[in-house]
């Protein structure tokens, strides 16, 4: 185990060698100094051209996002007090995703570009709000709420997928939802951003509350905090933040769930310190995955939300097994 | 010197009024022992007078203001809540855990300050859990995490106290233990207020008893007076044998009814 | 592979045995006119529904698939009004009895079940590939609903114009990327790499080692630097997530003016058209600005 005093160092370094290597490598190798020489080079050139247009939103992309499942998976972790907690998991991804699929493919962002983030917002804080209200009492009622949820979204996606306008948008809907940061660019982030940072700030504000949950509702409550705020803020920051993130990348699972787990070890299980961390390894993971879709030798390049969840089951089957060890 | 009053507090559910008319009176330096039979309305007068429930009617007060127009976090300030079998969710420090008894008092942003450290150190001290400071309170046996949440709830020093069941499930030693720390609190002046099963201990330490039967309060006054064989015939439905209420040495039995 | 091929033909071979029993048992049955010309023809393939419009009267045909108009807008507009539609389900082969069904070849066995049910023959007409299928195709629709020699007039046209574009070829060759998906490029033996070479320029996807799709990121496709970028246009084309990775601002910015709308469907479709495609891409290829794209 890394001693506690050299997490932050690791985090820093991981973060940094992400980001290196997410502007780095692309599916066409560019010489890193002739990267680095581009920015001196007269513009336009190609190098600064893929840097400057492709990688660097990309990767700015890979950072937000990662940061928003990492930051909304440790948030609804600590708000449910249960470990399983996850966007994709309570259905706001597939929920965000059903949003930003009827903003695409049914022609409202071509007249109103910020249609596609608010409805993937819309569809977050439905599917949030609705997996809240009817998994109350309970981890496994939340969890079951969620699938309940997810099922509910999926269904929606699918119907989106029966009315699709022809069949090459049904093919590409269903692309698209495998999850990608690849080819987005800077106006894209630049809509999302505003709203994931304002989701940010809403899950921040719950630190403190999400603290007082680890004695319980009642005792939080009694510590004076306002539980209907605690949810408020959290639903809101989720939907926000996620919303906006996954109507440009698609749904990408596990994040949100590994995240906050990998950070636990190292930072302990009180909910506010997990929090700053989960963010910033979900960012971590988001970035080295998006990195491996570009380097792993395939003709179509592995879909990033395809990669995750490939990575991300076995850590679920892993947690499933030890909390069946926990809770006879 | 602070005051509790309930002025004819009613909670209903679905119909039903679970707490019915209750009028009370609680002051500092007493320890209260909310007895009565299961589903007599306890747990629901305890979080009714520490504000976390708003009455369908009457009106709880705290120093003759209502409970629920006082900011929460000045009441979290001055008064301690602790539910029933209270549980750590997270693996967190005892010490940790203990400290989130200070966040009413912690200013907007930052951690805890340093002074505070002092508080913490001391109410582990006072709860004898020092030597457990450093371990996950989800790995507390029973009765140390009884003190470990007692000690969360009096780290923010409170003026008032309310323990809904501190007893249940602690082996003879742990109960004795907590019901002489929870007299003591009052003796230094605090309001306690304790719903408790096992009445020998109420009869032994408390200062007062209410007792409450179907909702409403069947009794109230200083336990001496108070715990009586009939009191307990009438609200239990037993036959009990009461010696020697509000001295440290009182016993009271049951035998069935029936049995005689 | 070898016994794979021998599988595939002998079941081809059967297949195609079967079809003839089929269309000789059904060609004897009535519902025909004296002069052998089917006069209740069904589509069930969008490629051959323009055909169809061109080749006989609307009064001859049952139905066309429900993806054709759009295309019809674009190359005949006007000409499906009246004419029926269908989504090549059975019932609509039941219902609208035809007496020959033009199919695709992934359709072809299940419709050929039903075309034995309704005793109607069933053509199948593959997809076109080059120049060469379209005439292949042309004549092959135009024998079946009988107008051979119409089938014959639009080839010649056809010809007439590959023949104006073989004539005068420019100088310089133009490479080309037919990126219109944001996702697989075109290569060698498709029909858009048939009418990019006769349009006169050189189709980048030939360069690449997969044959005939090439996956492609902005990021290749800026490296590999054709000197015009081809985007496919089809009416039918509701708003979709391509066009904003076709309109990736690193493409616009490199790309101004070196950016070539194509007509798809006649790209995707072999049709005598087809030849316009490329007459209206040369024209366009002599806009691209000379010398190749600067960073």
């Amino acid at each position: 185990m890394v001693g506690r005093a050299a997490w932050p160092l690791l985090t820093a370094v991981l973060l940094v060698v992400g980001v290196l290597l997410s502007l780095g490598t692309g599916r066409v190798w560019l010489d890193p100094a002739v990267l680095a020489g581009s920015l001196f080079e007269p513009k336009p050139n190609l190098p600064w051209l893929i840097l400057s247009e492709l990688r660097m939103p990309r990767t700015v992309l890979a950072v937000l996002a990662g940061a928003t499942l990492g930051l909304a998976g440790a948030a609804l972790q600590g708000l449910l007090r249960n470990p399983l907690a996850e966007p994709g998991l309570l259905g706001v991804s597939p929920g965000a995703a059903l949003g930003a699929v009827i903003a695409i493919y049914f022609g409202l962002s071509g007249s109103f570009a910020l249609a596609t983030p608010m409805l993937g917002i819309a569809g977050a804080l439905a599917a949030a709000s609705l997996t809240l209200m009817a998994g109350r009492g309970g981890t496994l009622t939340m969890i079951l709420a969620g699938v309940a949820v997810s099922g509910l979204m999926a269904a929606g996606l699918s119907l989106a997928l029966n009315f699709a306008p022809n069949p090459y948008a049904a093919y590409e809907m269903t692309i698209w939802l495998l999850g990608s940061l690849a080819d987005r660019d800077w106006s894209q982030v630049l809509l999302a951003a505003p709203f994931i940072l304002a989701g940010w700030v809403c899950l921040a504000l719950t630190a403190r509350d999400l603290d007082a949950l680890t004695l319980g509702e009642a005792q939080a409550q009694s510590l004076g905090i306002d539980l209907s705020r605690t949810r408020f803020l959290a639903l809101a920051g989720t939907a926000l933040s996620v919303g906006a993130a996954t109507a440009v990348t698609g749904t990408i699972g596990f994040i949100g769930l590994l995240a906050p787990h990998l950070v636990r070890p190292f930072v302990g299980h009180q909910p506010s310190r997990v929090l700053l961390p989960s963010a910033l390894f979900g960012a971590i993971l988001l970035l080295f995955a998006d990195v491996a879709t570009r380097i792993i030798p395939t003709a179509q390049e592995v879909k990033l939300g395809v990669l995750t969840s490939l990575v991300g089951t076995p850590f679920f089957f892993w947690l499933v097994a030890r909390l069946r060890r926990m809770s006879p | 010197m602070s005051r509790i009053e309930a002025e004819a507090v009613t909670v209903e559910r679905a119909g039903r009024a679970i707490v019915d008319g209750v009028n009370l009176q609680i002051e500092s330096g007493q320890l209260v022992a909310l007895i009565g039979p299961n589903g007599a309305g306890k747990s629901t007068l305890l979080s009714l007078l520490a504000g976390l429930l708003r009455p369908d009617g009457g009106s709880a007060k705290l120093d003759g203001a209502a409970l629920t127009s006082i900011d929460r976090r000045k009441l979290a300030q001055v008064r301690a809540y602790l539910p029933q079998n209270p549980r750590a969710e997270w693996p967190v420090s005892v010490e940790r855990l203990v400290a989130l008894g200070l966040l009413p008092q912690l200013p907007a942003f930052g951690g805890l300050p340093a002074h505070m450290h002092a508080r913490v150190a001391m109410a582990l001290e006072a709860a004898d859990l020092t030597n457990h400071r450093d371990q996950p309170a989800t790995t507390l046996s029973g009765g140390e995490l009884g003190r470990a949440m007692l000690a969360r709830a009096l780290v923010g020093d409170p003026e008032v106290l309310l323990v809904d069941e501190p007893l249940a499930g602690l082996d003879p030693r742990h109960a004795l233990d907590g019901i002489i720390r929870l007299r003591a609190l009052a003796d230094e002046g605090k309001l306690v207020i304790a719903s408790l099963h096992d009445l020998t201990l109420a009869a032994r330490y408390a200062t007062h008893v209410a007792v409450m039967s179907g909702g409403k309060l069947a009794a109230f006054g200083p336990t001496s007076l108070t715990l009586t064989a009939a009191l307990l015939r009438q609200v239990f439905e037993v036959d009990a044998c009461v010696t020697g209420a509000g001295t440290p040495t009182a016993t009271v039995d049951f035998v069935p009814q029936a049995a005689l | 592979m070898c016994w794979g091929r021998l599988w595939f033909g002998a079941v081809a071979a059967c297949l195609t045995v079967l079809a003839c029993m089929t269309a000789a048992a059904s060609s004897r049955t009535d519902g025909r006119l004296p002069d052998g010309k089917p006069q209740r023809i069904m589509s069930t393939n969008m490629c051959s529904d323009i055909l169809l419009l061109m080749l006989v009267p609307k009064d001859r045909i049952a139905s066309i698939t429900y993806l054709a108009h759009d295309q019809v807008e674009v190359l005949m507009p006007g000409a499906d009004a009246g004419v029926a539609i269908n989504h090549g389900s059975a019932e609509e082969v039941v219902a609208q009895h035809p007496d020959l069904i033009l199919a695709s070849p992934w359709s072809a066995s299940a419709m050929r079940r039903l075309a034995g049910k309704v005793r109607a023959p069933l053509i199948e007409i593959e997809a076109a590939n080059s120049f060469d299928d379209i005439r292949r195709i042309t004549r092959q629709v135009g024998r079946a609903v009988g107008e051979p020699g119409r089938a014959e007039v639009l080839i010649a046209e056809m010809d007439a114009k590959l023949a104006l574009l073989d004539r005068d070829r420019p100088t310089r060759p133009i490479e080309v990327a037919a990126w219109s998906s944001g996702d697989t490029v075109p290569g060698a033996g498709t029909l858009t790499d048939e009418i990019i070479r006769r349009a006169g320029a050189v189709n980048l996807a030939r360069r690449m080692p997969d044959a005939s799709y090439s996956t492609f990121g902005v990021e290749e496709l800026l490296a590999a630097r054709p000197d015009a970028i081809m985007r496919g246009e089809d009416r039918y084309d509701g708003p979709a997530l391509r066009d904003a990775v076709s309109e990736h601002p690193a493409i616009r910015k490199a790309y101004a003016g070196r950016r070539i709308s194509y007509p798809a469907s006649l790209y995707a479709c072999g049709l005598p058209q087809s030849a316009d495609a490329a007459l209206q891409l040369r024209a366009a290829l002599a806009k691209v600005p000379q010398g190749g794209v600067r960073w």
